[in-house]
């Protein structure tokens, strides 16, 4: 086997999951909603483990998992006097406890649930591949066809409400968030995709003039850190999802002393 | 179009088990601009809301714009016809939206989902940011820009959607004297040289334009008084509303209000 058939799932998984993750990222962070992301990461897990002790293929468990997760969520936040924070907070702990109590009823080795928490970029297989390209195509195209509706959604989900039909649009969005969430889970992990969905964005919403290239910059960086963070553990032999999220946590520390610096001469 | 914009009766609000307004009446013809005057908790945001179709337990009779809208799905013409200005102006999005973008916002109101922009969408952004002196703006981010300017831009937003009905809570909310007079008077341009039909939510009725036509004074949810302004807005009046004594004066066409040194219990 040659080092490009080897490297190139992997390579073309790195840049798929980490360019989906990042644009997604940019509507968590802008509905300003960081806790969406890890909640539903969190509830395809629990569906990924329990799924798996049900004797089903974990992706659909996952799916199946974040689908109920974000249709749980899109109910309990149509009722506007709810707490977004403390709903979310609620539905992130339960999860967790479901994960947590599949992981315990699991008998006999626990390598295959385990690995679900921090994933592996390095056993990506073609329809994962296939998976990641769709859900990011879908993720583009709602970006591109209702890229108005998108942003007044959010601008302020109040406004949203009373301009057009706004819980359709919030509904299509959680469901494309479950969807990338899910063949995320295997390469990057239940823990740590929260890191590839928010970093990138934070960096992209903090630099960016224009909410186009905001969402390319998001796309562009969670697709390098994932990269990155690939050739950094491959070369000095650390666990790849550790490295992804320490590579974009990094581009975070450096972006914004980069902004500060940025502002300050634009002051001067 | 009707020229009886708002119809309704017996109108209530509950937040859980607490009614929040009503049972209310009002009728809002073409053309009026209304302030809505109360104290905290009166139920002017409720009232709003009611209108605006976000309050989620609404009773009694409500047809706006001559369509009923209490238990069913708004249309998107509706949707259209009422445009709406929160209180909460200074909750901003960390995405970086340009001037031209929060203003061409309201044209989301007009059409189906993921309808193409046009030439009529760009037309209507253009004249709202000429309107209000905005067109050097246009490319500036929305969350760089003062409270003042923000609002400023949310008013445009408002004209952008070409809505004839316009709710209005609290717009000059926090600002400094200079803005909350530019903004009234923006209010009241809305109102007299674009023909808007205004519904004004205010604490303060120094807030009020000239332009004012007719008030509905609100108090736990009830209504307290409702008439012209020289009829409603009164010291005797006033003085029993707010639960203190006093003074409203009147000056030119506006009136200003304020409690007399010591009097409030």
């Amino acid at each position: 086997m040659s080092a490009i058939e080897v490297f190139a799932p992997i390579l073309a998984a790195a840049v798929l999951g980490g360019s989906s993750a990042g644009l997604l990222g940019v509507y968590v962070m802008g509905l300003r909603m960081p806790f969406l992301a890890v909640c539903t990461a969190h509830a395809a897990l629990a569906g990924a483990i329990l799924g798996q002790l049900a004797g089903l293929h974990p992706r659909a468990g996952a799916f199946a998992g974040a689908l109920m997760g974000a249709a749980v969520l899109g109910f309990v936040l149509r009722h506007r006097n709810v707490d977004t924070n403390a709903a979310l907070g609620s539905l992130f702990s339960l999860s967790l406890g479901v994960a947590f109590l599949g992981l315990g009823l699991q008998k006999g080795p626990k390598t295959p649930l385990l690995e679900l928490m921090w994933g592996s970029l390095l056993f990506v297989t073609p329809q994962q591949l296939v998976g990641l390209a769709v859900a990011g195509a879908l993720l583009v195209a709602l970006s591109i066809v209702l890229e108005r509706e998108m942003k007044v959604l959010l601008f302020d989900r109040l406004l949203a409400a009373t301009l057009f039909a706004e819980a359709w649009v919030f509904t299509a969005l959680l469901v494309l968030a479950a969807a990338i969430i899910t063949f995320n889970l295997e390469t990057t992990g239940g823990l740590l995709l929260y890191s590839l969905i928010c970093n990138p964005a934070v960096v992209a919403l903090k630099l960016a003039r224009s909410f186009r290239s905001a969402m390319v910059l998001s796309s562009v960086l969670g697709a390098g850190s994932s990269v990155a963070g690939f050739l950094a553990a491959y070369m000095l032999d650390l666990p790849v999802g550790a490295c992804i999220v320490l590579v974009s946590s990094l581009m975070v520390a450096l972006a914004l002393g980069f902004k500060q610096v940025r502002d300050r001469r634009h002051a001067g | 179009m009707p020229e009886t914009l708002i119809d309704a009766s017996n109108l209530t609000v509950r937040y859980g088990a607490r009614r929040a307004l009503g049972p209310l009446n009002l009728t809002v013809q073409r053309g009026e601009f209304w302030g809505i005057v109360g104290p905290n908790g009166a139920g002017k945001s409720s009232l709003l809301h009611a209108l605006a179709g976000l309050a989620s337990r609404v009773d009694g009779r409500l047809q706006l714009c001559g369509q009923s809208v209490l238990g069913g799905r708004r249309s998107q013409a509706l949707r259209q016809a009422v445009a709406v200005l929160f209180q909460h102006h200074d909750d901003v999005s960390e995405a970086p939206f340009t001037v031209a973008d929060v203003v061409g916002f309201g044209r989301t109101a007009c059409g189906v989902l993921g309808r193409r922009w046009n030439a009529s969408d760009q037309g209507a952004v253009d004249r709202a940011l000429e309107a209000l002196g905005l067109s050097g703006f246009r490319a500036r981010l929305y969350r760089e820009l003062s409270g003042g300017e923000r609002r400023k831009v949310q008013i445009a937003r408002l004209l952008a959607q070409e809505s004839e009905l316009l709710l209005m809570d609290e717009p000059v909310a926090g600002l400094d004297m200079d803005w909350q007079e530019r903004l009234t008077c923006l209010a009241g341009d809305l109102h007299l040289r674009h023909g808007k039909t205004v519904l004004f939510v205010t604490h303060d009725v120094a807030n009020l334009p000239g332009c004012c036509t007719n008030v509905l004074l609100l108090n736990r949810g009830q209504t307290f008084g409702i008439g012209a302004p020289a009829e409603v807005l009164c010291s005797d009046t006033l003085s029993r509303l707010y639960g203190c004594p006093i003074c409203v004066e009147r000056r030119a066409d506006r009136y200003v209000a304020f409690a007399k040194p010591g009097g409030a219990g």
